[in-house]
């Protein structure tokens, strides 16, 4: 039990990390990751949506009639949306201006819906927590290290500090959404990579 | 029946004597004139920008190739041809780190996440020369007046900002370079004749020249005759290095071009057209890159238009 706990827990850091394994909840990965933060916020609210939701589908999973599952996913998850978009709008204000539209968007984000479907709605609360977590935290890594990329070529700083040197142009092509593209194709090349060479090691 | 002097392999049957190499020296040949001229014109900085971005080109394309595990290809010359061409179609004064960051754009994302040569879907020189334009675009619309060097508007710049002003250039002038412009496309003349000796080696083939010509002119001539007030004549638009570059290099790149003679002449006239609209309604001065762009995406779609097989009926 502890051992499928932790492999719940951990698949989504690396084995199934949404964006680039899956290659699921692209929109916003490419549409927010201008800068690590935004990675960051955009990630975490995710995070706590697939949580919850991920719980509650997982407990309500045998009251709920098969036919009109998706529905019924649909109503938790955007109970949950509701309540981040709420908590961003009066805490957070700056942030939820910059996120805008894609804080609502969260409710129709493939990952969420998918790890419900295929994980929640099959597995006991404990697991499901788990696996959301992981999951929601792999996602967030994702977001932060591809905003961190493009911060920093795009605009030359890292959570607004500037790191680079004082004549660096930014290389603006970065933070615009073929930048987007082009910077998480090089992560997938790079990831596979280096499953390649793990492969041939082990 | 004895079969196993039978060879079963795949087309090509018969192979003729144009190898990569030596179509991509003919091609440098075409365009030593258009970058000789450049040099003339704009002096030391573009013989080190057309240098330093050749170089760049075939040192980042040996590296990938060393750390892929490739075979490596600057024997084929198409490396120096690419960064020959993003020298070509950058303003004289860019910094060097613009030159080096235009060919190793146009070397990786250009031509070797596709695969190398023969099998990228963009123009490599073009999509270096967008993501450049995103970049900085203040150095890449820092334009000079050739041989004095003082900053001044390209002629298509000059006209959106007033167009009555198409009327203060001299044909000639726009003809032989008397202009403001990018390294390669000042001088339309030597781009005519770098183009005439492509045709005449059977590097290109007349379709796509003609018909984005005709694509141009056409569409420029219906808006000249809707309000010559408002509207540059013909002749200002085909004069001009931009579109001859575009024309005749660019457009009829072999990999990014179609192959049927009927999707040649939709390909350019349309590219044409596309130019023209991009040139009078575009958020930009120029649209002829963007045109060609957006054509090569489409080149798998012109390939459908194929002549009818012999003996084929046609459809009902």
């Amino acid at each position: 039990m502890a051992a499928t706990l932790r492999e719940e827990f951990t698949k989504g850091f690396w084995r199934t990390i949404p964006p680039f394994r899956l290659v699921l909840g692209l929109c916003p990965t490419l549409a927010v990751t201008t800068s690590g933060i935004n990675g960051l916020g955009m990630g975490l609210a995710t995070t706590f949506v697939l949580v919850f939701s991920n719980l509650f589908v997982s407990l309500l999973r045998r009251f709920i009639p098969t036919q009109v599952r998706i529905a019924s996913f649909i109503v938790i998850i955007a109970s949950f949306v509701v309540i981040v978009e709420l908590v961003m709008q009066a805490y957070f204000y700056p942030l939820f201006k910059i996120l805008g539209i894609f804080i609502p968007l969260i409710v129709v984000n493939c990952i969420i819906l998918g790890r419900a479907e295929a994980f929640a709605s099959k597995n006991g609360p404990v697991l499901s927590l788990a696996d959301g977590l992981g999951i929601g935290l792999g996602f967030t890594l994702s977001l932060f290290v591809l905003g961190l990329i493009r911060e920093l070529l795009g605009a030359g700083t890292l959570l607004e500090i500037p790191v680079m040197w004082a004549s660096f142009a930014p290389f603006a092509f970065m933070l615009k959404p073929p930048g987007a593209f082009v910077a998480l194709g090089i992560l997938l090349a790079f990831m596979n990579l280096i499953s390649q060479i793990q492969a041939r090691k082990g | 029946m004895d079969t196993s002097k039978l060879i079963v392999s795949m087309s090509p049957h018969v192979r003729g004597s144009l190898t990569i190499d030596r179509m991509m020296r003919t091609i440098l040949i075409a365009l030593a004139p258009t970058a000789v001229v450049g040099i003339y014109l704009f002096g030391l900085m573009a013989l080190v920008t057309v240098l330093l971005s050749m170089a760049t080109a075939v040192g980042v394309e040996a590296v990938i190739e060393k750390l892929t595990g490739r075979d490596l290809s600057f024997r084929d010359l198409h490396a120096l041809v690419t960064g020959l061409l993003v020298a070509l179609i950058l303003p004289p004064a860019v910094p060097w780190w613009l030159t080096m960051t235009g060919a190793g754009v146009a070397v990786i994302l250009g031509k070797m996440v596709f695969g190398g040569l023969g099998t990228y879907p963009f123009n490599p020189p073009l999509v270096a020369w967008v993501v450049l334009k995103l970049s900085w675009p203040e150095h890449m619309s820092a334009f000079l007046a050739p041989k004095t060097g003082e900053a001044v508007l390209t002629p298509l710049m000059a006209f959106q900002e007033d167009p009555a002003l198409f009327y203060s250039y001299d044909l000639w002038d726009l003809f032989l370079g008397n202009k403001a412009g990018a390294i390669g496309t000042t001088c339309g003349l030597a781009i005519v004749i770098g183009g005439l000796f492509l045709l005449w080696r059977g590097i290109i083939r007349w379709h796509i020249p003609v018909s984005f010509l005709l694509g141009v002119g056409l569409f420029a001539l219906i808006l000249r005759m809707i309000n010559p007030d408002l509207y540059p004549p013909v002749s200002f638009h085909l004069a001009g290095g931009g579109v001859l570059l575009g024309a005749l290099v660019l457009a009829p790149e072999p990999v990014t071009s179609p192959v049927t003679p009927t999707g040649m002449l939709a390909f350019g006239l349309l590219a044409g057209a596309l130019t023209m609209i991009l040139r009078m309604w575009g958020a930009d001065y120029d649209g002829t890159f963007y045109a060609i762009l957006v054509m090569n995406a489409a080149t798998p779609l012109f390939n459908y238009l194929k002549p009818r097989a012999y003996g084929r009926l046609k459809r009902a």
